[in-house]
């Protein structure tokens, strides 16, 4: 039943992006990798949905399929409301104005042989949305959108630094005013003030231009900074969804308890009055993951229920039906165990 | 700097590191000091190129032959500066380790974990195999490897980050080194893992009395381990306080800059919507001059004339006792420390960030610390 919810929210009419049931799986010599197994994620438009994970969680695969990058094995995607999970590579090319990507490192991602005029020109150019100097114009005001001088349009990727290409990227993906922005670790590759100015810019641009956008980073403050609302991704599985504040203020599922507390704060005060949950044994193989809830090999709080039962991600009464957890053991109230002091934990 | 009693473990003065090429000269290091005396841990912070790792470098003797050294680095009373390479290998391991950011680069793909860890010992103890191997496994143990026997039959590849990471740790403190150099040693790790890394270093320093040199761009981090923090920008030290003072009366602009722009958590949750993160305009500049000035002037929002033309001096803007509450072993006592900013004109106190409204270490925060400041 809980599933069904989910599905009925997340296809609400003004989503710029619908991923609903959403599998990836990589089958190689060494068997399948289940890097993205059953996730349901909607952005409205003007939202932005920050996604948040470990290594090998799958939120960059789950980036990918979103911007059909990558084929989902199984699931379906729908931006703008029209699906486009099984559209060929052509079909989707008229599409993919509507939807961009933003990778985490620029210079890798910028072609070195072109010029930064001809990067962010280039999509305007193979829309055929502009050319000559209506071209050379729109590209100029990006430019200056992005807060880059008109005379680094005749520089080449490898004459600018990581934040200017940064600034390069985001220009490029919005040139044809997309309705939905992925950015893929957009600021992690940059240094602290670097990337306050990038967080800064697509906070700004965002407001304008009110494009929806998942925002897929390891970095919780930068995404607490970002978002609106939070998606926290374990082994391929979302184990909750929360406006921002509410989950950085009250994390239910004992491993974003766990994440949240494992990242420092920077003041020392605060720190040193933390209690930091530190998680036993090793983030398991996607080629293999645990039976049950994926998290219970590492839960402080796992009983005998979650080694054998999946919990399914559903909605809590408290946060007024906007909080989704997937743990047998928060309450359908929002009661929910505390990961830092497992002997307390009151077992349902 | 420290000014108890006891000696430093590693004490670093005036240091500079010029790189000649045939085509330009870089200034990476320029009249850097630094003291860290043993159970303590200095976190040296700094953005990309402002000369961190270098400096770390140096200290361990591992630059290439185009760089030159100046100043003095002196380790439990002896000068590494100018010393041979013999003298210098048998203080390495021994005396001074260093971990680095990719552990998997600094592993050797080809020997087991135990032979890498044990390989050390019999480098400097001249212990055998055997006892060796047993140490190994107890040193495995002690940065926190489940089944350390086991363990230490793998190869590097058959662990995760985070374990090759303590690995590293391992290797490092196989001869209890005084000094151990950890150069960005989280930022590959997820923050779980991190969490765990930052607790292996923490009990090195509460059970070994290592003196610790944290290399880190990340604040975080900083405000969980540091004792004391070093700022550099563009090859020089710029502030150094204890770590509570640091964020809590940032005095240069260039640290402030630094606090400002990384988003706090809580902050965009008690300000009800999202402010904007401070920005530090402009570049950091090119370290091919040397310039006799503030290197951080073109940035700087309170310069004038004299910092385009004079170059401020490291010097204490505040002195104050620190509680030792991170050191279990001498809880209760007090250390005198000093607070440092170069610049012609620190940041007055009352400017302190909304977000640091407290100070419950240290109340007595002067009225005019300008005055204070001129002595």
């Amino acid at each position: 039943m809980t599933a069904a919810v989910a599905s009925a929210q997340a296809s609400r009419d003004d989503a710029v992006l619908d991923i609903s049931g959403l599998v990836r799986h990589f089958t190689g010599p060494a068997g399948t990798v289940r890097a993205v197994d059953g996730v349901s994620l909607s952005i409205g438009r003007g939202e932005i949905v920050g996604l948040v994970g470990e290594s090998g969680s799958g939120k960059s695969t789950v980036g990918r399929c979103a911007v059909r990058l990558d084929r989902p094995t199984a699931g379906q995607v729908t931006i703008n409301g029209r699906d486009v999970t099984r559209l060929s590579k052509r079909a989707l090319r008229p599409l993919r104005k509507d939807f961009h990507l933003v990778f985490q490192d620029p210079s890798s991602s910028l072609d070195p042989r072109m010029t930064v005029g001809a990067i962010v020109g280039q999509p305007l150019r193979l829309h055929r949305l502009a050319s000559g100097d209506a071209l050379r114009d729109r590209v100029a005001a990006l430019l200056a959108q992005v807060g880059l001088r008109p005379e680094l349009a005749r520089r080449r990727p490898h004459e600018l630094s990581g934040g200017q290409r940064q600034r390069v990227s985001i220009a490029r993906a919005l040139s044809v005013d997309p309705q939905l922005l992925v950015a893929d670790e957009p600021t992690s590759a940059l240094d602290v003030s670097v990337q306050a100015s990038v967080l800064n810019l697509l906070a700004d641009l965002q407001r304008e231009r009110r494009f929806g956008c998942l925002f897929i980073t390891h970095d919780l403050a930068a995404v607490e900074y970002l978002a609106d609302r939070i998606a926290v991704m374990y082994l391929g599985q979302l184990v909750e969804q929360a406006p921002a504040a509410e989950l950085f203020a009250d994390p239910k599922h004992p491993y974003t308890q766990a994440l949240l507390s494992a990242a420092p704060v920077p003041n020392p005060a605060a720190q040193r009055s933390r209690t930091r949950i530190v998680l036993s044994g090793e983030l398991p193989s996607p080629l293999d993951p645990p039976a049950g809830c994926r998290f219970h090999t590492r839960c402080p709080l796992a009983v005998d229920r979650c080694r054998t039962e999946p919990p399914v991600l559903r909605r809590i009464v408290e946060g007024g039906g906007r909080r989704q957890v997937a743990c047998h053991l928060v309450a359908d109230d929002g009661t929910a165990p505390d990961a830092s002091a497992p002997g307390d934990a009151a077992v349902p | 700097m420290t000014t108890s009693t006891a000696p430093p473990a590693l004490s670093v003065r005036d240091l500079s590191v010029v790189f000649r090429t045939p085509t330009r000269v870089v200034h990476a290091v320029d009249g850097l000091s630094y003291d860290v005396a043993a159970g303590e841990v200095l976190a040296v912070v700094g953005e990309s190129g402002c000369g961190k790792s270098v400096t770390s470098t140096a200290v361990m003797g591992l630059l290439p032959p185009t760089a030159s050294v100046g100043g003095s680095i002196r380790l439990g009373g002896r000068e590494l500066v100018g010393a041979d390479e013999s003298e210098l290998r048998d203080v390495r391991g021994r005396e001074i380790a260093m971990i680095f950011q990719e552990p998997m680069t600094s592993l050797n793909p080809v020997l087991t974990i135990g032979r890498q860890v044990g390989e050390v010992l019999r480098r400097h103890q001249g212990i055998g195999r055997r006892e060796a191997r047993e140490r190994a496994v107890d040193l495995l143990d002690l940065v926190g490897i489940p089944a350390p026997a086991q363990r230490a039959r793998d190869y590097p590849h058959q662990l995760s980050g985070g374990m090759r990471q303590r690995v590293m740790i391992a290797i490092a403190i196989a001869c209890d080194p005084a000094v151990l150099i950890a150069d960005e040693p989280t930022t590959a790790l997820d923050v779980t893992v991190q969490a765990g890394i930052l607790e292996v270093l923490q009990s090195l320093r509460e059970r070994l009395g290592t003196a610790i040199v944290l290399i880190t761009h990340d604040l975080g981090v900083v405000a969980d381990i540091a004792d004391r923090v070093l700022v550099m920008y563009a090859g020089r030290g710029v502030e150094q306080a204890p770590v509570d003072e640091l964020f809590g009366a940032p005095r240069h602009p260039y640290t402030r800059g630094l606090l400002g722009a990384v988003p706090v958590p809580g902050r965009r949750r008690a300000e009800g919507e999202r402010g904007r993160l401070q920005e530090i305009p402009g570049l950091v500049p090119s370290l091919t001059e040397q310039p006799d000035r503030c290197t951080f002037e073109p940035r700087c929002s309170y310069a004038d004339e004299r910092c385009g033309e004079q170059r401020p001096a490291l010097r204490t803007v505040r002195e104050l006792r620190v509680p030792r509450e991170r050191d279990e072993r001498r809880e209760g006592y007090e250390r005198d420390e000093r607070h440092e900013a170069a610049c012609w004109h620190p940041v007055p106190v009352h400017l302190e960030h909304p977000e640091h409204p407290e100070h419950p270490e240290h109340p007595e925060h002067p009225e005019h610390p300008e005055q204070e400041a001129a002595s």
